[in-house]
């Protein structure tokens, strides 16, 4: 496995989505999906949403301001947009910058990939090829002209954080203080260290690098296969019974316990227990709404968080993704996003497409790497832990901000 | 019944080292014989490693506690002191 792949890829996505054009018509102004479709059945009577779907999205977790509480951009919008390369780099936050750097970084490893070997590791190897590799798909999802993943609340941005969370995550700062980027594996982040990649809900989303998700059926279970070894096998109950209760509060699991139901031809699925360590939250790449490459939006108390997804077809080709995230501990209001999964044009095709075994832990040797080069250089890894704790600060003080204005608002009533 | 192949040639049998080769195939066969029994049997068939086919069988049985599911196993925090432990340095802010 590598070191800070997420991040790469999604500025390999950025370049290789600059370089593209928009495809006439290809935004809905709107849903997708027809008034009239008709939900196909199982033969045993459930909803069927059963498929290979592409879970990949360019719609931004956020709304980028300038869009305010509009749901949809019009196609001029997009096409300035695409033309700007804008497509998949969207917020107005640290992501961006992070991103144009490794976007930076790819085009001088690319400029100096034909350029004599002077003997130093990785001189010449570590370039835009490497990338390349890890999302070699040249398809690209749907576009949709939505300007945000985030629904509700109607500003699009993600609500700001509670005191309490704003504590932990200051608390959490403060034990790092003075550890470098690897001085042991605990340093590192849940996916590098082969424990769960983003988690849920931002695991149900596809990269470049993985973008299928694949759901199977059967009489009482609906079962996602998600990449990296994560199969969800969900409960949803038969007409004679149930599905079975919930976990006590004592059993916590790093992707909660899920539950399913039927609401008309929508899955409605509850998740609880998540777990709830001091290791959720070191900042790293990864988290479970996705994030960026060095934070995530999540301090994570996991006791409180309630997670709901709601998964219904709008047609043949599609189905819409909704989950709303309450968690009174961490978030001042709930939030609700949309996204929408396309099935896979290689399966539908005839092919036969299928996902793979993931065996994450086999050639780790990232992380044997990783606390082996902080011990022989651990000033530089010193260096870089406190270049990406500034980049926290930096977060950090915009949520303080944000959690200011909207106490003020509480305050006046609005 | 599953037909299986597409293996590699790193795993084994069992702890005492029974081994074998990527060209292994596998016939599993699952045959309900009561609502709470199932017969498990699986053909192994790796010409490169054995001189004719074996077949294990062995019955299942039903778990049939209330709310039962299975709980997510993460095997690697326990390991990671074993694999990485000896790397870290105890002056240089590793536990």
């Amino acid at each position: 496995m590598r070191l800070r792949g997420c991040a790469l890829v999604a500025a390999a996505v950025a370049m290789v989505a600059a370089a593209t054009t928009l495809p006439a018509g290809a935004g809905q102004a709107q849903d997708p999906g027809r008034a009239d479709y008709t939900t196909p059945r199982t033969p045993w009577g459930d909803p069927d949403l059963q498929g290979m779907w592409d879970t990949r999205t360019y719609t931004p977790m956020e709304r980028p301001p300038e869009f305010g509480t509009r749901e949809f951009m019009t196609e001029e919008e997009a096409a300035e947009r695409e033309r700007l390369g804008l497509r998949r780099v969207v917020s107005d936050d640290d992501d961006d910058l992070i991103a144009q750097e490794l976007v930076q970084q790819d085009v001088a490893r690319y400029a100096r990939s034909d350029a004599p070997d002077d003997g130093r590791p990785g001189y010449r190897i570590a370039g835009a090829e490497y990338n390349a590799f890890w999302s070699a798909d040249p398809t690209s999802p749907p576009i949709s002209l939505r300007t945000s993943q985030i629904i509700e609340p109607a500003d699009g941005r993600m609500p700001p954080l509670t005191r309490d969370a704003l504590a932990v995550w200051e608390a959490r700062e403060e034990a790092r203080r003075d550890r470098s980027q690897a001085d042991d594996w605990e340093d590192r982040g849940l996916s590098e260290r082969c424990i769960t990649r983003n988690g849920l809900p931002g695991e149900m989303l596809g990269s470049s690098q993985q973008p299928l998700k694949e759901i199977v059926q059967t009489p009482g279970y609906v079962s996602i296969v998600m990449p990296y070894g994560y199969v969800r096998i969900i409960p949803v109950g038969t007409a004679d019974e149930g599905p079975p209760g919930p976990l006590g509060p004592g059993i916590r699991q790093w992707n909660g316990d899920s539950l399913g139901r039927w609401d008309g031809d929508t899955l409605v699925v509850e998740t609880a227990n998540f777990k709830n360590t001091v290791k959720n939250a070191v900042p790293a790449h990864g988290g479970p709404f996705g994030g960026s490459a060095h934070v995530h939006y999540y301090p994570g108390t996991g006791e409180t968080l309630r997670l709901t997804e709601r998964i219904r077809r709008l047609d043949a080709e599609t189905l819409e993704y909704r989950y709303t995230v309450e968690d009174p501990n961490v978030f001042v209001r709930p939030f609700t996003t949309v996204n929408y999964f396309t099935l896979d044009p290689w399966a539908t095709g005839g092919n036969q497409d299928r996902l793979f075994e993931y065996a994450c832990h086999e050639h780790n040797y990232g992380m044997t790497n990783a606390i082996r080069g902080a011990r022989v250089d651990r000033q530089w890894a010193l260096d870089e832990a406190a270049r990406e704790a500034a980049i926290r600060t930096r977060e950090l003080e915009e949520k303080k901000a944000l959690l200011e204005v909207w106490e003020a608002e509480q305050q006046d009533g609005r | 019944m599953v037909e299986v192949n597409g293996f590699n040639d790193l795993s084994w049998f069992d702890r005492a080292g029974n081994y074998h080769s990527a060209a292994m195939e596998v016939v599993e066969r699952y045959t309900p014989i009561s609502p709470w029994h199932m017969m498990y049997e699986a053909t192994i068939e790796d010409p490169e490693v054995f001189t004719r086919h074996w077949t294990i069988r062995l019955p299942l049985y039903r778990r049939i506690e209330d709310d039962l599911r299975l709980l997510e196993f993460k095997c690697v925090d326990l390991a990671e002191e074993y694999v990485y432990g000896g790397l870290v340095d105890p002056e240089g802010g590793g536990r």
